[in-house]
């Protein structure tokens, strides 16, 4: 078995760091094999960023997400950024308020909408939306239990614990909306040109 | 002329002590001759060096040295002590690395006004900035000799070098305000031609707890003298003695004029950096709770 | 064992403490930061020191004043503040200081990309300095060999008295794996070599007997007084030599003192070259792409096989020539534009093997699919 993540986004969600706390829970919590890469640009926070990981059962022999089977995309350039790279079967788990156009991912893709800033807000701090969607994929995925994502935040993240764990909480009990697709909207496949990172 | 100097409770120097006593203990006469010009300032600044030693009673085992490239570079052989004879302009960087690796080292750093001023200027304001106990002896001597004479930073506005045929067009740095800019703790001037002094505030300076810096006025009158009408190193001894002048509280704008002022300049002390360095390695032992050694979490630094 | 995630500088850090670096001095630079800020922690807790000096000069500087002293140095810069130390390895090559430098790869010339991983530092590690120099450089293509690896460095810098580079890439050194770590007691490490003597008798840190030998080394404060000198030339042991023999005397054995050792440097992981048509030469994390190009080949019936370099220098042509021994064709796959490739092109001469490369410089790993595709290329 192997399962490629991808959380991507705008440098300063905390995307890196989501993939890491993310590989810690899998590699050290569960006992997955986990490789966690990331990419971003040379801003602080601006820029396009991702952290993505690599997750399998048996040593992991190509460390590189090629195509994500999930895909989280926090912002709008994301998803146009790597659309290209989400291949039919791949789900991608958008966010309801920073993604309005999800028209450029291709068919046989499953979208959900998920209230990943929304859950950030509502738990007291707009930035641990970064925690709320390790909540949200945790439950998703079915990967990982509550406790085992809660005990990487609290490694892993020691900032605001109480807002993190709020939003964790949250993340963990929300069930993302499946998009229904408009007629018309991405009917032809397009063949991926790989993107690796 | 002595009684203005700043001075510490330390025995008085002998001058007349016996040499070959010095030079056995302190220093390391080499196989084949002294690569000293006949004359050369390095001679009586190194005799001075070997004296402040002696003066403190230094265990020369314990003593380390850095140095660059220079004329000047060879005294670390002549000396008796560890040596790392390196990169030009390096010494300061290597000496920080000497002292806070083995904070009981003694760490002299012989430099010349190339190494000081110029391409390793970085390293000795930042040594001077951090306040490691390391004593910096950059000695003057006008410009490069090493290299056979030309201009430098230090080099007198106006004065004849290799590639100055015309005169030299900048002006010169005045080393010791640039180290007490940059946060030096102890600074101080002397020339060789005033030997006992400059024995003086060498021994100081050693013993000083923090950045140390002298600079030695250390004539050249093979490639500066020559060129500049002092063409004997006597000229030159006297030149330095007849533009010198003390510093003394009361000393007059006017009186510095024109002249190298001498004595101990600056004098602050400050917290040391290896001293501060170890409290630092106790916090952090006391935070990894004895277990350093141990694959240990950094608390998740990135 | 302590099964924990770790990012690569991360397993780099553990690694240079397992072996026994106490000392680092360093300048921040992208992708190479990571590691200062990790042993800036992780220093002082194992009563070791940390220092940010103010360039790569003095980084380096330090590092060599630290080992003078006796204590396990490193530092890490990437390829501009590599180009800015080159003074300085050359010096510590010529005074045989031992010091662990750790290269992590960025695009360039120039600033480059610095955020861009590249493995354009290949030839810059061994031909930076000026002068003939010996080089020491390996390179990791897991976290966990990260780990090992630098343990090693540190070992061959202080067995061979001569810096020894980590040459690892922004794409390993920023990733995170799961690792298990192994009891820091039980690592096995190596220390220079020391006199014995009595300290009267002790002369100078070159008295070499002959071309290979690595001579004693009096540490500052041990009562063997050295002169560490990197430059003029070195006084070698006492046979009687003129000026112009002992200068070649140096020279040769600076460079002997590690040649002649090639065999047991020169580390590579070969898999299925035995009877391999089609060679993929290729070292650090574009080991990846060519191992699993290599199972896509074999899948398609092509006999392919990957020659891993472990050791990038000095360079192990007579592996590449062992394992190229049925090839017709070697394909170079390597995050530069034919830095490796040049090399592989060298070590095969006059076996009439097709030689080329997969070549990226905008950052993206090589995919297996263009590995595979430029070999059925040249097969057509």
């Amino acid at each position: 078995m192997r399962m490629e993540v991808r959380f991507a986004g705008t440098g300063g969600q905390g995307l890196v760091k989501a993939a890491a706390v993310l590989a810690h829970a899998l590699g050290v919590e569960a006992s997955y094999e986990v490789v966690q890469t990331q990419f971003y640009s040379g801003q602080i926070s601006g820029g396009p960023s991702c952290g993505d990981v690599v997750l399998g059962d048996s040593a992991i022999e190509y460390p590189w997400v090629m195509h994500p089977d999930i895909l989280v995309a926090m912002s709008q350039p994301s998803v146009y950024d790597h659309s290209a790279n989400v291949v039919p079967g791949a789900k991608v788990l958008v966010d309801d308020i920073m993604v309005t156009d999800v028209a450029t991912i291709p068919a046989g893709v499953e979208i959900y909408w998920a209230p990943f800033t929304r859950l950030g807000d509502e738990a007291g701090f707009r930035k641990a939306a970064n925690v709320a969607a390790l909540g949200v994929f945790a439950s998703f995925s079915g990967l990982l239990s509550y406790a085992q994502i809660e005990q990487a935040v609290v490694k892993l993240a020691p900032g605001n614990r109480k807002i993190n764990l709020a939003a964790l909480r949250l993340g963990f009990d929300a069930r993302p909306n499946p998009h229904v697709r408009k007629l018309g909207e991405a009917s032809a496949y397009v063949a991926p040109a790989f993107r690796g990172v | 002329m002595s009684t203005v100097i700043a001075t510490q409770a330390v025995a008085k120097p002998n001058p007349m002590a016996n040499l070959d006593e010095l030079v056995e203990q302190y220093g390391r006469v080499p196989a084949e001759h002294f690569r000293y010009c006949p004359g050369c300032g390095l001679g009586m600044a190194q005799s001075a060096l070997m004296r402040a030693f002696q003066r403190l009673q230094i265990d020369m085992s314990q003593v380390a040295g850095a140095g660059g490239s220079g004329c000047y570079s060879i005294m670390g052989h002549y000396l008796n002590m560890g040596v790392l004879h390196g990169g030009h302009g390096r010494g300061a960087a290597m000496a920080t690395g000497m002292k806070l690796a083995n904070p009981h080292l003694t760490v002299v750093n012989l430099q010349g006004d190339g190494d000081s001023l110029s391409i390793g200027g970085n390293h000795t304001i930042h040594a001077a900035r951090r306040n490691i106990d390391v004593t910096v002896v950059m000695f003057n001597n006008f410009g490069y000799g090493d290299t056979g004479g030309q201009y430098g930073a230090t080099t007198p506005k106006g004065s004849f070098t290799e590639t100055s045929p015309y005169g030299m067009p900048e002006e010169p740095f005045d080393a010791c305000k640039l180290m007490i800019g940059a946060g030096a703790t102890f600074v101080a001037r002397s020339t060789v031609y005033h030997a006992v002094h400059l024995t003086k505030v060498l021994a100081e300076a050693i013993a000083w707890k923090g950045f140390s810096f002298v600079e030695v006025m250390q004539h050249c009158h093979v490639l500066w003298g020559k060129r500049n009408g002092m063409p004997k190193a006597t000229d030159m001894l006297n030149y330095y003695r007849d533009n010198s002048v003390f510093s003394t509280p009361n000393l007059k704008r006017e009186e510095q004029e024109g002249k190298f002022v001498l004595g101990v300049l600056h004098k602050q002390a400050r917290p040391e950096f290896t001293e501060e360095y170890a409290k630092i390695r106790k916090l952090a032992a006391a935070r990894a709770g004895g277990q350093g050694l141990s694959p240990l979490n950094t608390g998740g630094a990135v | 064992m302590t099964r924990r995630l770790l990012m690569g500088s991360e397993a780099i850090c553990e690694g240079a403490i397992a072996a026994g670096v106490r000392f680092y001095a360093g300048y921040p630079i992208t992708p190479a930061t990571e590691v200062a800020e990790f042993m800036s922690a992780r220093m002082p807790q194992v009563g070791g020191s940390y220092v940010q000096m103010e360039d790569e000069m003095g980084s380096f500087a330090a590092a060599m004043g630290a080992s003078c002293a006796g204590v396990k140095a490193m530092t890490a810069s990437s390829g501009p503040g590599l180009a800015l130390m080159q003074e300085e390895i050359g010096h510590a090559i010529a005074g045989e200081i031992p010091v662990v430098l750790v290269n992590v790869g960025r695009h360039g010339p120039g600033i480059g990309n610095a955020t861009g991983s590249a493995q354009m530092e290949v030839m810059q590690a061994k031909y930076g300095p000026n002068g003939d120099c010996p080089m020491i450089a390996l390179s990791p293509s897991t976290i966990e060999e990260a780990f090992w690896l630098t343990v090693k460095c540190v070992n061959l810098a202080e067995r061979y008295r001569t810096p020894t580079i980590l040459l690892t890439e922004g794409l390993l050194a920023l990733q995170r794996s799961v690792v298990d770590l192994p009891d820091y007691g039980k690592v096995e490490t190596w220390e220079r070599p020391r006199p014995e003597g009595a300290p009267s008798e002790y002369a100078n840190p070159y008295m070499a007997t002959s071309l290979t030998a690595v001579p004693p080394m009096g540490d500052f404060g041990t009562g063997y007084r050295s002169i560490f000198r990197t430059g003029g030339i070195q006084p070698q042991h006492g046979a009687k030599m003129t000026r112009f023999e002992a200068q070649h005397f140096s020279t040769t054995r600076l460079n002997q003192k590690v040649e002649a050792h090639r065999d047991e440097l020169a580390l590579t992981e070969a898999l299925q070259t035995e009877d391999a048509d089609v060679l993929y030469v290729a070292f650090g994390t574009q080991f990846h792409p060519a191992r699993a190009a290599m199972q896509m080949a074999r899948a398609k019936g092509i006999k392919a096989g990957v020659l891993r370099l472990i050791t990038i220098w000095p360079f192990p042509d007579k592996a590449i020539r062992q394992a190229a021994q049925h090839a017709k064709l070697a394909v170079v796959p390597e995050m530069n534009l034919g830095q490796l490739r040049g090399l592989v092109t060298q070590a095969l001469a006059g076996s009439g093997i097709r030689i080329d490369g997969v070549n990226h410089v905008n950052s993206l790993t090589i995919t297996p699919q263009e590995i595979l595709a430029k070999t059925e290329d040249m097969l057509r």
